[in-house]
């Protein structure tokens, strides 16, 4: 599947499975896939960057959220997070303690991490979005599309942080769609 | 994150599932720190039987668990 993407793409993804390796997770979801794509951008809403500069689109999001506002919410949201929370062990300080002695892979775990379902569910509405939009590949845009398409974590996650994103789905396909018109 | 009173709260709760919840993330999080610290035992040089003496196991256990590294 990942000859679909562009190398932007393919990196996002990439930084996705690392931000899960990073977090301890066990597998990849849809939440880390988004962080990547704010991390790759410098932030979300971001002028994808296989786009052209002039590419500029506004959004209900009241601010610019980075990777660490998305990571932060997250680390709020992780019901594994509030139990150990419940036991009075918080686990970002032990996992920021960890880090700051064993580097930043302390917790992950070995080995290749699988996609979870909602996350090959993602990438299969990215290529969707790529072929509606007459893209060839899937890039960074078409990537958010794909996971802004349906409820997931990863919706959920801007949820959290006061963010639509059904209207930020709307917005960007709208946009993204008019450039992929001009393009041809 | 809940304020301390909810913590006791929920720490103490009759509620199986917030329990068990609980108990499960502890057990990965005790897996994820011993698989750690016995790689950066075994970084330093330490033995398996060292290791097993710490850990409070036999050196079987241990090296069966994580000696495929």
């Amino acid at each position: 599947m990942f000859e679909r993407f562009t190398g932007v793409g393919r990196a996002v993804v990439s930084e996705g499975i690392a931000e899960a390796k990073r977090i301890g997770a066990t597998a990849v979801g849809p939440e880390h896939l988004l962080i990547a794509v704010a991390a790759r951008g410098g932030g979300l809403p971001w002028p994808p960057l296989e786009l052209s500069r002039e590419f500029v689109f506004s959004t209900g999001v009241p601010r610019p959220l980075s990777a660490d506002d998305l990571r932060r919410a997250l680390a709020e949201q992780d019901p594994e997070a509030a139990a150990l929370a419940a036991l009075g062990i918080s686990l970002p300080d032990v996992r920021q303690a960890l880090e700051e002695t064993f580097g930043p892979d302390a917790l992950s775990c070995e080995g290749r991490l699988p996609f979870r379902a909602d996350a090959k569910r993602a990438l299969e509405l990215s290529l969707r979005e790529a072929v509606a939009l007459r893209r060839k590949q899937i890039g960074s845009t078409e990537l958010l599309l794909g996971l802004l398409r349906e409820p997931s974590p990863a919706s959920e996650l801007l949820e959290h942080l006061d963010v639509d994103p059904q209207e930020l789905y709307r917005q960007l396909r709208e946009s993204h769609a008019r450039l992929c018109a001009s393009l041809i | 994150m809940p304020a301390p009173s909810e913590l006791t709260r929920q720490a103490t709760s009759a509620d199986p599932k917030v329990g068990l919840r609980g108990v499960a993330a502890l057990r990965r999080l005790l897996e994820q720190l011993e698989s750690l610290h016995i790689r950066n035992a075994r970084k330093s040089g330490w033995s398996w039987q060292e290791i097993a003496d710490e850990l409070g196991v036999s050196k079987q256990a241990v090296h069966k668990k994580h000696g495929k590294r």
